[in-house]
């Protein structure tokens, strides 16, 4: 069974990329310095903009709290100010009106049977429309003179 | 050659050198002894302080839930407030900050001076714990003074004050809820609270991303009263008037909706800002609600109980005649009418008109004591109603049988002496009456609401508690206290363009075993309209000073709570003749 070398699969890997074995230890060196600052500059820049989102959140959480706290305070002024006993003091102090008196009720007759029909009358009436059978039929053959 | 000469030392210098190494030894056994004392021994002690240092472990409270009337308005409700306290090692000049202090405060120097002052002390809460109103808190903020802080909490606000106190309890500075609705209803409005546990910054504020444990609060639900606003507000104007215009002691009045039960109002006096209940701590009995636990003997509107029992039981009809002699002699007692007169022939109906002591003697006699207390009992007296608020009273009811009862008790509890009852027990029963005979449990929250959702968490059901008398029996009985409304002494009762069925009552104050000649409860309770009652009101009026009666003390006040409700509650007349205005009409006297 055939078993690669590894010196040979080395030379391989060496032939393909010459250039990075042709490096000098200080080229190399100066690019583990810089991987490393980068990658230590994208995890400072991370943190960094982790904590000012932090202190954002918590700054937009104190305006919510502080417009709660506004709205909690002008709901219950609304409140008072909408309590009968302060309209009630508000109307027969400052703007001195007084209590109204008990209502006369009046008897008005008895209702009619049929209330709808009686109401589609009076509305004819009101609109000088004519309301008999007459007047209805006349009105339907376009004899009348008012019309 | 140089020859070498062997090392040697110098005597003396060997012990020296074992000397130093020994005390380097005994230094480093210190050092060692010093780290094992705070890295094992102490070591509990200061990873609870570290934590204590950058962890943040709090428990966050529930928001407590409002509770609204019948139309939404807000009974109880709360707010965002403050603490003010001061860190005294902070303070360089305790004499200026506490002047400074005082004048945003609206206080004296005195009183800030003290607690500034005092440096054993690391943190101290200013005005002995009371929280600032959000104005005085923009004040405090405004100063800037170092050393002083505001701290946080939550307030209990009840924008109409006293309206309808009793029925609503108040909330103590631990947010702990006492009486009324607060107390009853304490799990449901009172929520959970959460807790949690995070990393924080230098100035206390939570680190975002950071490891965190939340355990959310369950926030309180919202109650939804049968209670409406305005009826409240006509209650207890109405009640203030006659408590004011007969220099009465106190009083209450309760508006019920016979067909379900629902309290519409509850009014009691003496009564508390529920705002300022500390300064009620000398007479914390004024937060109990008479309506529901103050016992009192109902007098002559236990008639309408007595009457219902005999007429049920078919030992009388409306018809039925007695000879009134104005005397009624039993258990070697004569028991007399309110008048002391005699009242001749009468039927059933003219005893409620007349309010006849002997007839209603009589008629309990007839129905007899068995019976009778059997209603007693149907009719709801001696037992809690259950409604749904804090600390109802039971009553008091003699029964046959019980040691101390005698005859005379029969006789004396025909006509409502002799026997304890509650404000919501007689409105309750009247209201059995007007309801054809059902006694509905009376109820004051209709539905819980879970306020982020809206969601109806509990929706209170009418609910039946018996049948206490037969439709017709009720029916009958209502005509009777409509016809002595119309005719007897209750005339001042009649509501414009309404039939009222209703009775007076006067009853006597029991003081050290007897009955008081000069001390009385007035009432009336009465239905409207009667002939399909849409709501019953109790007034009750306690030792009024200038007239006994309750013909003229709580009747004027039905008449004008009954007259307002109906044009309310757009209620439609149900009579073609229209009596006069009840401020019109003279009332008549009776017990």
């Amino acid at each position: 069974m055939p078993v690669a070398k590894p010196i040979s699969v080395a030379k391989l890997r060496r032939a393909r990329a010459p250039w990075v074995f042709d490096l000098s230890p200080a080229s190399l060196t100066l690019m583990a310095i810089v991987l490393v600052s980068v990658t230590s500059l994208l995890y400072l820049t991370q943190a960094s903009r982790v904590a000012a989102t932090g202190y954002d959140i918590s700054h937009l959480e104190d305006q919510r709290a502080h417009l709660e706290r506004q709205q909690q305070i002008l709901l219950m002024r609304v409140a008072e100010l909408q309590s009968l006993s302060r309209i009630e003091a508000e109307a027969t102090g400052r703007l001195q009106m007084v209590p109204a008196a008990a209502p006369e009720y009046l008897y008005a007759g008895d209702p009619p049977v049929d209330v709808e029909a009686a109401l589609e009358r009076a509305e004819r009436e009101a609109q000088h429309l004519p309301t008999g059978w007459r007047e209805r039929l006349l009105e339907a053959l376009r004899l009348s003179p008012q019309r | 050659m140089a020859a070498t000469l062997p090392l040697q030392t110098a005597p003396g210098r060997s012990w020296r050198i074992a000397f130093l190494f020994g005390l380097i030894c005994l230094f480093a056994l210190a050092i060692s002894a010093r780290l094992a004392y705070w890295q094992v021994a102490q070591s509990p002690v200061l990873q609870k302080r570290l934590a204590a240092q950058h962890t943040l472990d709090e428990t966050v409270p529930a928001r407590r839930g409002q509770i609204l009337d019948a139309n939404g308005d807000l009974l109880a409700g709360n707010l965002s407030v403050d603490y003010v306290y001061a860190v005294p090692s902070q303070l360089s000049n305790p004499e200026e900050t506490a002047a400074r202090l005082a004048a945003a405060l609206g206080t004296s120097v005195d009183r800030l001076l003290g607690p500034l002052s005092d440096r054993s002390k690391h943190y101290v809460r200013l005005l002995g714990g009371r929280k600032l109103t959000p104005d005085e808190s923009a004040r405090v903020a405004a100063l800037r003074l170092p050393g002083i802080f505001l701290e946080p909490a939550t307030k209990r606000v009840y924008p109409e004050k006293q309206l309808a106190a009793h029925v609503l309890g108040f909330v103590d500075a631990e947010s702990q809820g006492w009486y009324g609705l607060e107390q009853h209803y304490r799990e449901a409005i009172g929520g959970r609270p959460g807790h949690i546990r995070a990393e924080r910054d230098t100035a206390g504020n939570e680190i975002a991303f950071s490891d965190r444990q939340w355990s959310p609060p369950v926030d309180g639900q919202d109650l939804i009263l049968t209670i409406d606003r305005t009826i409240q507000y006509i209650a207890e104007r109405e009640l203030d008037r006659a408590i004011v215009q007969h220099k009465a002691s106190g009083g209450t009045v309760i508006v019920m909706d016979p067909r379900t039960g629902a309290i519409r109002a509850m009014a009691s006096r003496p009564a508390f800002d529920p705002n300022r209940y500390d300064e009620f701590a000398e007479r914390t009995e004024v937060f109990a609600n008479p309506a529901i636990s103050h016992l009192y003997e109902p007098g002559s509107t236990f008639k309408i109980f007595t009457v219902a029992a005999a007429l049920n039981e078919r030992v009388v009809t409306p018809d039925w005649k007695m000879n009134d002699t104005g005397v009624f002699p039993v258990g070697g007692y004569q028991l007399r009418n309110w008048n002391f007169r005699a009242n001749g022939l009468i039927n059933v109906t003219q005893l409620l008109e007349k309010s006849s002591n002997v007839g209603a003697a009589t008629i309990a006699f007839k129905t007899g004591k068995e019976r009778f207390y059997r209603y007693v009992s149907l009719f709801g007296f001696g037992q809690p109603t259950g409604i749904d608020l804090q600390g109802e009273a039971a009553g008091i009811v003699k029964q046959p049988g019980a040691r101390d009862w005698g005859e005379v008790d029969l006789a004396t509890n025909s006509y409502g002496q002799g026997i304890s009852v509650t404000p919501i027990q007689i409105v309750t029963a009247a209201a059995a009456v007007a309801n054809g005979g059902i006694m509905m449990r009376p109820y004051v929250v209709d539905r819980i609401v879970d306020p982020p959702t809206g969601k109806v968490v509990h929706k209170t059901r009418p609910q039946i508690v018996r049948q206490v008398i037969t439709r017709e029996t009720a029916s009958t009985l209502l005509e009777m206290l409509w016809q002595a409304a119309e005719n007897g002494e209750t005339r001042g009762a009649l509501v414009p363009g309404y039939r009222v069925a209703g009775k007076t009552g006067t009853a006597s104050i029991p003081v050290n075993g007897r009955y008081d000649p000069d001390l009385t409860i007035a009432s009336f309770v009465g239905a409207v309209p009667a002939q399909d009652p849409q709501f019953v009101v109790l007034v009750k009026i306690d030792r009024p000073a200038d007239e006994p009666w309750g013909s003229l003390i709580a009747k004027p006040a039905f008449a004008i709570i009954a007259q307002e409700l109906t044009r309310y509650l757009k209620i439609p007349h149900t009579e073609r003749r229209l009596p006069p205005t009840p401020a019109a009409t003279p009332a008549g006297r009776g017990r």
